[in-house]
């Protein structure tokens, strides 16, 4: 458990860095986000998911963080594990030994890692502010944008307090790893339980700092650095939406996006 | 003296490639009261999460009464160490404060007996038993940290860590806290204290050891500690406010004496202006 939380923390956090992805326009990276997951949700052919999956590696290893992204990818590995289990059940009931099952239940994991790989890569390498400035820059609503990174903001805090939390009932003597699968379950009150007051708390704290700095007193906002469009996030977006279109026509033998219009 | 903890060599890099402690190495002896002194980020809550084997050594190793931390579970380890976290809330699940301190008795597995006797002995011993029906929720700040001690001192453990236990405390509280130390080390229990509340650790303690950017910076007695300006500068802490009284006046006994109390800064005054009451 608490690898899985040490990776999400990992996840949603942004670092600086000199790292090519770190310094690309949010509203490019947020667009070729879109442009990315849009065809994996139209195919399950696994060709196109792995050429997507090189193309995903391919930036991991020269435009960011890798060894974070793959710190990232590994906690949630655990967890895909445990989905592709449950999944399996559901698909293969009631006869267990089932391939069609199996491959089925691979795609489907796949596909979400894919989709977890691309928003790794873009958490990481976006600083939190600047996606509401983005969005803001897109026409959504200051006070929705927000809203939507204030909830991605606390994703690495919340899972910061589920580590503490963690430690804090293990050096009281809690064995998660112990008794059967309703003990084990119960045993994790402990940990909910806490999680969930300290969240609780902290939305009241932050709506009370939130109102007495008059936030939403004004539609319009200004920032204090604006978001610029240089040649490289072009040059990036550009080339991804190339890399899309090429792989997803060859493999699938038409064009996405023209084709759906 | 019985080394209970013994650290050498150790280092750790958390998954974000922040290195948090660099070859620490380190001895906790039998029944003293050690300060583990560093400003935020330091690496001092890193370090005593070793203790009972929640971080494992990643180079190096922790030995406590001689077990190799690695080769030992948390609850094993936790029976001899009892670590209080700086949160409470980060521990609090309970719908009652008897339930609380009784949690950890018995996921040891204590007898339903032992469980009443101990939870009603440390409850009376923290002014805690009158609100044993009472909701953690609803205690006092001050409450809910004597809570949290009483949780973990319930079951009894041999060496006691308190991580940060003077945050958001008024003086009383404080106080109270180093009474409440006082008192454990009575009984012969060892104390670290992780802290960066540097006037806290003035009194009462035996050794202080100082951390920074994940290394130990130095170690000694209070007095030499907390007159080294240089290493405490180095550690981005600042001198306590009775050394910097006493450093002021400039006087050779000032050195001496190294007062570290009022009284003690007191006595030294009406020594170097020679008056008598």
């Amino acid at each position: 458990m608490r690898g899985i939380m040490e990776s999400l923390y990992e996840m949603f956090i942004f670092r600086r860095e000199n790292k090519f992805l770190n310094n690309v326009d949010p509203r490019m990276k947020f667009l070729t986000l879109i442009i990315l997951m849009t065809p994996i949700f139209l195919t399950m052919n696994p060709l196109f998911y792995m050429a997507m999956f090189l193309f995903l590696l391919f930036q991991t290893f020269t435009l960011a963080n890798s060894r974070r992204i793959f710190f990232s990818l590994k906690g949630i590995v655990k967890l895909l594990i445990m989905f592709y289990i449950v999944i399996y059940i559901f698909n293969a009931y009631p006869n267990f030994l089932n391939l069609e099952a199996a491959y089925f239940s691979f795609i489907s994991i796949f596909r979400f890692f894919l989709l977890v790989h691309m928003f790794t890569l873009f958490f990481t390498t976006t600083y939190i502010d600047d996606l509401a400035q983005a969005l803001y820059k897109l026409k959504v609503p200051y006070h929705v944008a927000y809203a939507l990174v204030l909830s991605v903001r606390f994703v690495p805090t919340v899972a910061k307090d589920i580590i503490q939390i963690y430690d804090a009932q293990r050096s009281r003597g809690l064995e998660l790893d112990k008794g059967g699968f309703f003990e084990r379950l119960r045993k994790m009150l402990p940990i909910l339980i806490p999680a969930f007051i300290i969240s609780i708390l902290r939305v009241d704290f932050v709506a009370e700092a939130l109102e007495s700095r008059a936030f939403g007193s004004s539609p319009k906002r200004t920032f204090m650095t604006e978001l610029e469009l240089r040649k490289h996030d072009i040059v990036y977006i550009l080339l991804s939406f190339a890399y899309v279109l090429t792989t997803y026509t060859l493999i699938e033998g038409e064009v996405p996006f023209l084709t759906w219009m | 003296m019985e080394t209970v903890i013994e650290v050498r060599n150790l280092s750790y890099m958390y998954p974000g490639g922040i290195v948090a402690l660099k070859n620490v190495s380190l001895d906790v002896y039998l029944g003293e009261k050690l300060v583990i002194l560093g400003s935020n980020g330091a690496g001092k809550s890193t370090l005593i999460k070793h203790f009972n084997g929640l971080l494992k050594p990643q180079r190096g190793y922790v030995k406590v009464f001689g077990v190799d931390t690695r080769k030992a579970s948390v609850a094993e380890l936790s029976r001899k160490v009892g670590i209080v976290f700086q949160n409470p809330y980060h521990q609090f699940f309970s719908e009652k404060v008897w339930d609380e301190v009784a949690f950890a008795l018995k996921n040891f597995g204590y007898s339903e007996e032992t469980i009443k006797y101990r939870v009603t002995k440390v409850l009376r011993l923290f002014d805690l038993y009158d609100y044993a029906d009472k909701s953690p929720f609803e205690l006092s700040s001050g409450e809910m940290r004597r809570l949290a001690i009483a949780s973990i001192l319930a079951y009894d453990p041999d060496i006691i860590v308190l991580d940060e236990p003077t945050v958001g405390q008024d003086r009383i509280q404080k106080e109270k806290l180093k009474e409440y130390i006082r008192l454990l080390s009575l009984q012969n229990k060892t104390i670290i204290l992780v802290t960066h509340d540097i006037e806290f650790v003035t009194e009462g303690f035996d050794r202080i050891v100082v951390m920074s950017n994940g290394m130990i910076v130095g170690e000694g007695s209070p007095r030499e500690i907390l007159y080294d300006e240089e290493l405490l500068r180095k550690a981005n802490l600042i001198l306590p406010q009775i050394p910097e009284i006493a450093l002021k006046m400039g006087d050779s006994a000032v050195f001496k004496k190294k007062p570290l109390t009022e009284d003690e800064l007191l006595s030294l005054i009406v020594d170097i202006l020679g008056v008598r009451k």
